[in-house]
């Protein structure tokens, strides 16, 4: 961990539940996440992967800990300014894309670019994520992995600082997730916006900069990966 | 018991909000609708119950003078038998000691009866003494009049001792020439027989009443019977002013026209908002089977029917249903039916209220209701489960509409763009949506317009009496008289009014008067009679004779018959604006409109003393759309009505006058003013008002209640989107924005749209509502009652904006983390 971490945590905690029923979901997770840096989060189910995330992403509360993300301390601001956070810093990738059902593949995109004042060009996006010809069908007429590339256009097209992507290839064939990987890392070579990838696929190790992994709410990997292998040679 | 079935309560404590509303949505029209229902039917078995046990008349007659034994001998027996007895009465002013009423009154007084038309009491006595008078109870009512208080009638002191209602005056109607009834400035009483001697002197009305001896003939076989009773009067030199079968009598058919229009109008109120609520459960059932369609696509996977998740969808709606039709008519029963019974104790002179049971009330209000919603909703329900077990495992049932597919121009903004995604998605609802509004605008608007409506017509009416005076005349008295001429009118007068006992009835002394006008004494070149006062030389310069008869003519949509006036007016007439030269006959506007006819058109008006139907060739219409009138010139009304006139072309039986004109009142049949028109208008401000105060205490929490539903599922079914979008970085008003002006686009816009529909609709009610009544009430709305409803109706949806509002505050981020296959 380092003070030039674009993403830090520190003495992480969080916990569901009251009294005897109470479950630590998250206990004293500390990390650190340089700017650029492409971070898979591996962990059973039930580790604190997607409780993790949500903190980070601003959408809960954390019960003690600290998490600063370009020098601002979630923790300590109020539910509007985590709005303006998600608002200029993130984006969201989901595991079954979350594309408003009845907007067309363009206005998804749109639903986020209309919040940024400079947003990348929505035309040339949706050019490079293959999606020109499908720009006017709405979520259900194109297929899962055509879906994912617009929730990432969703995500890319206000520039975040960090994207945050939850299981992006959990609901894809193994063809369709390696397009989709090596999406992934052709924005964050592209853009070089921060990424943190949830996920159960062991093989994504080899295209990240770091790997961590959870079991039981507790950090029991924080590794960097010095021979990152690019997305489209690894295999599983 | 269905292991579904015991998600139920959970169902109902997840979604509170839409099942109290659906309750209450019910609940209000069962209770208002059901109550208003069983207290009008209550009115109307009530008012069945008392004409037959107060002995009401089955016809009355007046004659102009008073009617010889042999008479009214002869019109019994040419009547089959009729009892027919004395209900003289006499129209004389009423003031209170003391205390100014703020209007002039006048007390009808009749002598207590005992064999017809019998008084019943609601407090206190009859008159026992002959300083004693017992007054109609709503009249003392308006009047803030109670036992023991004195009144002055004809310059006497009178004790109230009784409070009372008579069967023939079920409705203040002192004449049924009257646009209205009056309750504020008329009155039925009952005096003692010395007392009305006493009292009614000159004024004294020669009215008399009949019971049929067969109590149950068909209007036909009555109608048939008068005419019979009208010829023998005739065949004995009686002259007859006026006939009137109880079923063309206002005062006793008014309240019972009046419960009847209503109820119609409100059956068929209810059977819309409940047919509108019935497509609210199906619109919010609808958006339950969506959300759950991935469970719904198992379970049918896993076996079960469809029919059984029909049943199961039923469930709730059924429950709500029936619990809010319960509660609905409980309250409807206990609370509601004795605020509406007590709308029409404001307006009628009825007898004490008492609660009847009627069957088919209660089916109307109970198992119509329930079997409507039960219905529609399966329908609805059927339809919605119609898709195959994987389209509700791919979640593809309902949004999917060729609409809501629609491609949408990509160089509007994306927010233009947004709203119309939200509302094409919703279109159904807002289908809902706008029939609802639709609905709840044309109760409000109908509720908002009708005062303005009645003082409109009030100001028009007023308008189209063209004089400040017009005298109407038992027979032609000529006031440009000279000495000697005014001497024998005078004499004339105190004989007719003289209690000296003469041996001879007024009918001879006038005859005789007549006589000796004509052949002997200073007679009159057209042998009419002389006034008996001196008028001014200005007043005798703008007075002016008119001719007016008054006879039926068939109403365009309703069985009834109107009365209409015709006039013979001077070709050159100051106060007549129409043309009637060359015997061009015109007609109003008003009565044009009332009965179809027009210019070109011939008017086919009834006789019913006579029997006789005159057929006219309209050559214009004129005046506005309230003038009832006929207008002819005098010489062709002496053609035309030659039994009435005897073709003299100098006959006449009125004046129009704007100066007042001293007249010998024992030929005057009536005084019309300007300000008598806005009788209406008062009498209708005081029984209508709180009727429309009602109306809007359904409508607006009903509205309300409406928009909430069907916009918070709007809301509901965005709620994922709402949390991407939250997730994604959107503020609340950002999302407010989005959603909430979508929808509050739609309602502004729903209601601006519904309102040329509903006043075509409403242009039907007053057609088909107002058409039994007298006179022409066409559908007049000022500009500012418009926005006054649209007004009243975004206010409701005002508060539930904020309601909607609050609710997406409250969707959770975590709404869109959930894994969604």
């Amino acid at each position: 961990m380092t003070t030039s971490d674009y993403v830090r945590i520190d003495h992480l905690r969080k916990a569901y539940g009251h009294g005897d029923s109470q479950v630590e979901v998250l206990h004293d997770i500390s990390v650190g996440i340089a700017r650029g840096e492409v971070c898979v989060l591996f962990g059973p189910s039930g580790s604190g992967k997607s409780t993790f995330l949500n903190l980070l992403g601003g959408l809960e509360p954390a019960d003690s800990g600290t998490i600063t993300v370009a020098g601002t301390d979630l923790t300590a601001l109020s539910d509007r300014d985590l709005v303006e956070y998600r608002r200029r810093e993130l984006g969201f990738v989901f595991q079954f894309y979350n594309l408003v059902p009845d907007l067309t593949i363009r206005e998804n995109i749109e639903v986020t670019a209309h919040l940024s004042a400079e947003p990348l060009p929505v035309d040339d996006l949706l050019h490079r994520l293959g999606l020109w010809e499908h720009r006017s069908k709405f979520p259900n007429q194109v297929s899962g992995g055509q879906q994912q590339r617009c929730a990432i256009g969703r995500a890319l097209v206000k520039r975040p600082g960090l994207l945050l992507c939850d299981e992006p290839t959990g609901a894809l064939d193994y063809k369709t997730s390696k397009e989709i990987l090596c999406l992934l890392e052709d924005v964050n070579r592209s853009y070089g916006c921060t990424m943190v990838i949830v996920t159960h696929n062991d093989a994504i190790r080899h295209m990240s900069h770091h790997i961590l992994r959870l079991r039981d709410g507790q950090l029991v990997e924080d590794e960097r990966n010095p021979h990152v292998v690019p997305a489209a040679q690894i295999e599983w | 018991m269905s292991p579904l079935a015991r998600r139920l309560p959970r169902e109902l404590r997840h979604n509170v909000g839409r099942y109290l509303g659906l309750f209450l949505m019910v609940f209000l029209t069962v209770a208002f609708i059901g109550g208003f229902l069983d207290a009008a039917r209550s009115v109307q078995l009530l008012l069945d119950d008392w004409r037959a046990s107060s002995s009401r008349e089955d016809y009355a007659f007046t004659t102009q003078f008073q009617a010889s034994d042999e008479a009214l001998d002869a019109a019994s027996e040419a009547g089959g038998g009729s009892a027919i007895y004395e209900n003289f009465y006499a129209d004389v002013p009423l003031t209170v000691p003391g205390h100014d009423l703020g209007h002039e009154a006048t007390v009808r007084l009749y002598k207590n009866r005992a064999d017809i038309d019998k008084a019943l009491y609601f407090d206190g006595r009859a008159p026992q003494t002959d300083d004693e008078i017992a007054l109609d109870r709503l009249f003392m009512k308006n009047n803030s009049l109670s036992l023991g208080d004195v009144v002055e009638v004809g310059g006497r002191q009178l004790t109230i001792v009784g409070q009372c209602v008579l069967p023939d005056y079920e409705a203040l109607v002192a004449s049924n020439m009257d646009l209205m009834f009056d309750t504020i400035t008329f009155t039925t009483s009952q005096v003692t027989p010395a007392a009305f001697d006493a009292l009614a002197g000159s004024s004294t009305v020669w009215h008399y009443s009949a019971l049929a001896s067969k109590r149950d003939l068909s209007p036909k076989g009555r109608t048939d019977l008068e005419s019979s009773v009208a010829r023998a009067l005739i065949d004995h030199e009686t002259t007859l002013t006026e006939l009137l079968d109880c079923d063309q009598n206002n005062a006793m058919t008014f309240v019972g026209d009046d419960v009847e229009g209503d109820s119609a109008m409100y059956e068929i109120l209810g059977v819309l908002i409940i047919g509108i609520s019935g497509f609210v459960f199906v619109v919010l059932t609808g958006a339950s089977i969506e959300q759950e369609s991935a469970v719904i696509g198992t379970l049918l996977a896993s076996g079960y029917r469809k029919r059984e998740l029909v049943r199961h969808y039923m469930a709730m709606p059924a429950i709500v249903g029936i619990a809010a039709t319960v509660a609905g008519v409980i309250v409807g029963r206990l609370v509601v039916m004795d605020a509406c019974s007590g709308m029409y104790y404001n307006s009628y002179s009825l007898p004490p209220f008492r609660a009847y049971f009627s069957l088919d009330v209660f089916l109307a209000t109970t198992v119509l209701p329930v079997a409507m919603l039960l219905a529609i909703t399966w329908l609805g329900i059927r339809r919605k489960l119609r898709a195959t077990p994987l389209a509700f495992l791919r979640h593809e049932v309902g949004s999917k509409s060729a609409t809501a597919s629609a491609s949408l121009p990509e160089h509007w903004g994306f927010v233009s763009r947004f709203r119309l995604r939200v509302f094409l998605r919703n279109a159904s609802h807002f289908v809902v949506l706008f029939l609802g509004i639709a609905v709840c605008t044309l109760v409000a608007l109908y509720a908002m317009c009708f005062m303005p409506l009645v003082q409109h017509v009030g100001s028009q009416m007023r308008d189209s009496v063209v004089a400040g005076h017009l005298y109407t005349l038992k027979a032609p008295l000529e006031i440009d008289v000279t000495d000697d001429q005014l001497a024998v009118g005078h004499a004339l007068d105190l004989r007719s009014t003289s209690t000296t006992p003469t041996g001879l009835s007024t009918e001879e002394l006038a005859a005789i008067m007549l006589f000796s006008l004509e052949d002997d004494g200073p007679g009159l070149p057209s042998g009419h009679l002389p006034n008996g006062y001196r008028n001014s030389e200005e007043a005798l310069a703008q007075a002016e004779k008119f001719s007016a008869t008054t006879l039926q003519a068939d109403r365009l949509y309703s069985d009834s018959k109107e009365s209409v006036t015709v006039y013979g007016v001077d070709e050159d007439s100051r106060y007549w604006d129409v043309d009637v030269s060359d015997g061009r006959i015109c007609v109003g506007r008003g009565l044009a409109a009332k009965c179809g006819t027009g210019t070109g058109k011939v008017l086919q008006l009834y006789d019913k003393f006579a029997d006789k139907t005159y057929a006219l060739s309209i050559s214009d219409e004129v005046g506005d759309e309230t003038d009832m009138g006929v207008y002819m010139s005098r010489e062709a009304f002496a053609k035309t009505f030659d039994d009435l006139t005897d073709a003299d072309p100098q006959w006449f039986c009125g004046y129009a006058s704007d100066e007042p004109l001293q007249l010998t009142q024992a030929y005057v049949a009536g005084e019309t003013t300007p300000d008598d028109m806005l009788k209406v208008v008062d009498q209708l401000e005081t029984s209508m008002g709180s009727v429309m105060g009602f109306v809007m205490l359904l409508v607006v929490p009903f509205s309300a209640v409406v928009i909430f539903l069907l916009t918070k599922t709007v809301i509901d079914r965005s709620s994922t989107a709402i949390a991407y979008m939250k997730v994604f970085g959107y503020h609340d008003r950002e999302v407010d924005r989005l959603y909430i002006r979508s929808i509050t686009i739609t309602v502004v816009a729903s209601l601006v749209a519904c309102i040329p529909l509903i006043v075509w609709a409403l242009n039907w009610v007053f057609l088909i509502g107002m058409g039994s009544y007298q006179g022409n009430y066409p559908l007049w709305i000022q500009p500012i009652t418009y926005l006054e409803t649209i007004g009243l109706e975004f206010a409701a949806y005002a508060v539930v904006a904020l309601l909607n509002m609050r609710r997406i505050r409250k969707v959770r981020l975590s709404e869109a983390l959930k894994a969604q296959e």
